[in-house]
């Protein structure tokens, strides 16, 4: 049926934009998750009012707005959220203030520029990202006091940002 | 950075590295509410945060995410199937292949390679469907027509080509001319409409095709002649090298013979030295139909008839020593018209910097600024050579210098700011040893300083302080090495645009959202004046190839300027 197969092609396409957008909301880790596939359950019995596939990401991101503020004190209560008033204050962000969300290359442009970290910085950057350690551990490891090192994971990620933005060379259609 | 700003900071870190006391997020939660530009960084961090968590994480976690949720789905609807596409795991592994082994040694991309699959499938399932439906707008992102699948920068360097280009004569008025050492693909159509060309199997069979001709090259040792004329010598290790006709099967024996086909008419095979064995097509060279034909023998085959003798007549195939002749003079004649080019150019007040890289007698560490100046208006930005030899350059009988080892780079000093520029050279490329090589970088990096190099994949990119960071598809591979190629790149701070070219042809083109204007001061071709830097893997940047020209102009050149620049100094 046509409606099942554009819904998995948006699925393919979206899912790792989504569960990032999701997290921008300021959701804790553990539950992106949920709420992304709850955005896509409502997704999918809600089709009918997506006006055309190439807005499917704005619409997601509609839907995933809605639903987290509509939950937000259920969500605050299970510690779903970093924060209630953190988010209260990233659901106000638009579209088109976050760079380069409908693009797709926005990802692979930032596998790139991981790519190009000075060795030690790469190293660092995997470490904390694939085994979600936290700062004083990492600073044992690196030799860095824990304070040393959250000081570099915010320039690592202040500079991973700026790269990505001069990759994507401004606007890209 | 102020107070604020290091208060900021620590809240950042403890929410995004550390356990972040309630306190410290109401107080995140507060800045975030009352600055915008708060706001947004701590949008981009988490954005960041929940990215680099997908790029490390397992490469299935997208397909355990879909399987949740065609569970849930499923539960809602009540059957079904559909899903099974999304997770479908040949595509997921099929891409793996490509992604998963890494490009050169000593890249950590290794540790991430295996762990982005999934992103990448997703980015390239993405790009492909955004590409059809994208609007024509003034910004466009061209693709270079060789390279069909450039989705990706990550490529196995690997090589299935079976045959080479040696001679290429007066094939001008094709439309993707073929050049001396192009490499040849399996089942490559070889069509020209006039002139000649000569073509080296791997296997060592030389085949001769003239023009109008069609011919289909199917391996190392087969190929098809579909119509006109082709002459070929089988040296021992070429042997059983075969011609096929619509008409007659050739197998050559050893040494030499031509064949003239006339589709639908008749097929003619000559041997000038040597043996061959004739059989009918579409056989498996049954040897009832075979004909065995030696030296002066000739036979004309067609179909639904027997074959009849013909007379030999080598004259009607031209020899090599002609070829070479003919070689030579379209060279030269070339070269004449790049000479006149080049004595014309160097008057051009657009020009910035003109190296024809002619090696001056008087002078063998200075690489001379060819431009004509007005007396008065100060001398010409020459280049000071450290390290490089010359070499043969792309003209016979011209010179070109050699990068080769670390040391090797030519410096030289430009002032000024300009609202648009234009990088064009002749370089080979020998090797794509380094993370990046270097074509010319400024000393520094400020703002507005430009950096043009190959990055390891042979992407050429543009970087520009403050306004862009450009790699387009990868333009060198294996097959690239050791030839001749154009590259060249505009920019123009009044819009914002920059162009990148390969071969005179515009492989890419961006508007950026910060243009500025660009400087130079003090800058390398071919290297990099290093900063004092923790990663020798990163900050060796030096060039590995020669140089054979290097025009800098202060306008950026419209695409019909850098094809004529190319057609005019391609020396074949």
């Amino acid at each position: 049926m046509q409606r099942r197969e554009q819904f998995a092609q948006i699925v393919l396409e979206h899912q790792a934009r989504l569960r990032s957008f999701v997290r921008m909301l300021g959701v804790a880790p553990e539950a992106v998750d949920d709420i992304a596939q709850d955005t896509f359950v409502i997704a999918y019995e809600r089709w009918d009012t997506l006006d055309e596939l190439d807005n499917a990401g704005k619409w997601l991101r509609g839907i995933a707005r809605n639903l987290v503020r509509n939950e937000l004190r259920k969500l605050a209560r299970r510690k779903q959220v970093v924060s209630a008033a953190m988010t209260e204050a990233l659901l106000e962000v638009h579209d088109e203030e976050i760079h380069g969300i409908d693009n797709p290359a926005w990802l692979a442009a930032l596998e790139q520029c991981v790519a190009s970290l000075p060795q030690n910085s790469r190293e660092i950057v995997r470490h904390r990202y694939q085994h979600d350690r936290k700062a004083n551990d990492l600073g044992e490891q690196f030799g860095m006091t824990a304070e040393a090192m959250r000081q570099t994971l915010l320039r690592i990620r202040r500079r991973l940002r700026d790269c990505v933005e001069q990759r994507m060379g401004g606007i890209l259609e | 950075m102020n107070e604020n700003e290091k208060r900021w900071d620590n809240l950042l870190t403890s929410l995004f590295d550390d356990d972040a006391t309630p306190e410290a997020l109401e107080e995140l939660a507060r800045q975030a509410k009352a600055d915008s530009a708060a706001r947004r960084e701590l949008c981009e961090q988490l954005r960041l945060a929940e990215a680099l968590r997908i790029l490390h994480r397992d490469p299935h976690e997208g397909d355990l995410f879909a399987a949740a949720l065609q569970t849930r789905v499923d539960a809602t609807e009540g059957r079904f199937e559909f899903l099974h596409r999304v997770i479908d795991r040949t595509e997921v592994r099929a891409r793996s292949y490509v992604v998963g082994t890494t490009v050169a040694a000593g890249v950590a991309v290794a540790a991430l390679a295996a762990t982005v699959v999934l992103a990448f499938v997703l980015w390239s399932a993405d790009r492909a469907r955004l590409a059809p439906s994208a609007p024509a707008t003034t910004q466009s992102d061209d693709r270079l027509p060789l390279n069909a699948d450039s989705t990706t920068p990550f490529v196995m360097p690997s090589d299935d080509s079976v045959a080479i280009v040696r001679r290429a004569i007066g094939l001008e008025s094709m439309e993707m001319s073929l050049r001396v050492g192009d490499a040849l693909h399996p089942n490559t159509r070889v069509d020209i409409p006039a002139g000649t060309v000569q073509i080296h199997f791997y296997r060592g069979a030389l085949l001769t095709l003239e023009g109008p001709g069609e011919l289909e090259i199917q391996d190392a040792n087969n190929a098809t002649l579909h119509a006109g004329k082709a002459w070929a010598y089988v040296p021992p290790p070429a042997i059983g090298f075969t011609l096929h006709t619509p008409d007659a099967e050739v197998v050559d024996l050893g040494t030499e013979f031509g064949v003239e086909v006339h589709p639908g008419e008749r097929t003619k095979v000559s041997v000038f030295e040597g043996e061959v064995e004739v059989y009918e097509p579409l056989t498996e060279r049954a040897v009832e139909s075979r004909v065995e034909l030696k030296t002066g023998e000739g036979m004309e085959f067609r179909p639904a008839q027997n074959p009849v003798p013909i007379a030999v007549d080598r004259e009607r195939f031209i020899t090599d020593d002609a070829l070479r002749t003919r070689q030579e003079a379209q060279t030269t004649k070339r070269f004449e018209a790049w000479q006149a080019w080049s004595r014309e150019i160097r008057r051009d007040p657009r020009l910035l910097i003109y190296y024809d890289f002619a090696r001056d007698p008087a002078s063998e560490m200075s690489l001379r600024d060819r431009r004509t100046l007005s007396t008065g208006s100060g001398g010409g930005v020459d280049g000071l050579i450290v390290g490089c030899q010359w070499s043969a350059g792309r003209w016979p009988g011209q010179t070109s210098l050699e990068f080769k080892r670390p040391g090797d780079r030519v410096r030289f000093t430009l002032p000024g700011e300009y609202r648009a520029i234009t990088l064009a050279a002749w370089v080979r490329v020998d090797g794509l040893d380094r993370a990046h090589s270097s074509l010319l970088l400024t000393d520094g990096w400020d703002p507005g300083e430009a950096h043009w190099q190959f990055d390891r994949w042979g992407q050429l990119g543009l970087a520009i302080e403050g306004t862009c960071n450009l790699y387009t598809a990868p333009l060198v591979d294996l097959t690239g090495l050791g030839k001749w190629m154009h590259v060249a790149s505009t920019y123009n701070a009044d819009t914002g645009t920059v162009c990148q070219y390969f071969n005179g042809q515009r492989v890419q083109k961006i508007v950026s959202s910060q243009p500025a204007a660009v400087k130079f001061g003090a800058a390398e071709l071919g290297n990099w004046a290093r900063p004092i830097g923790d990663d020798p893997e990163k900050y060796i940047r030096s060039f590995n190839g020669r140089f054979d020209e290097f025009l800098l102009f202060n306008e950026a050149l419209s695409d019909e300027e850098i094809a004529q620049l190319y057609s005019i100094g391609v020396p074949e």
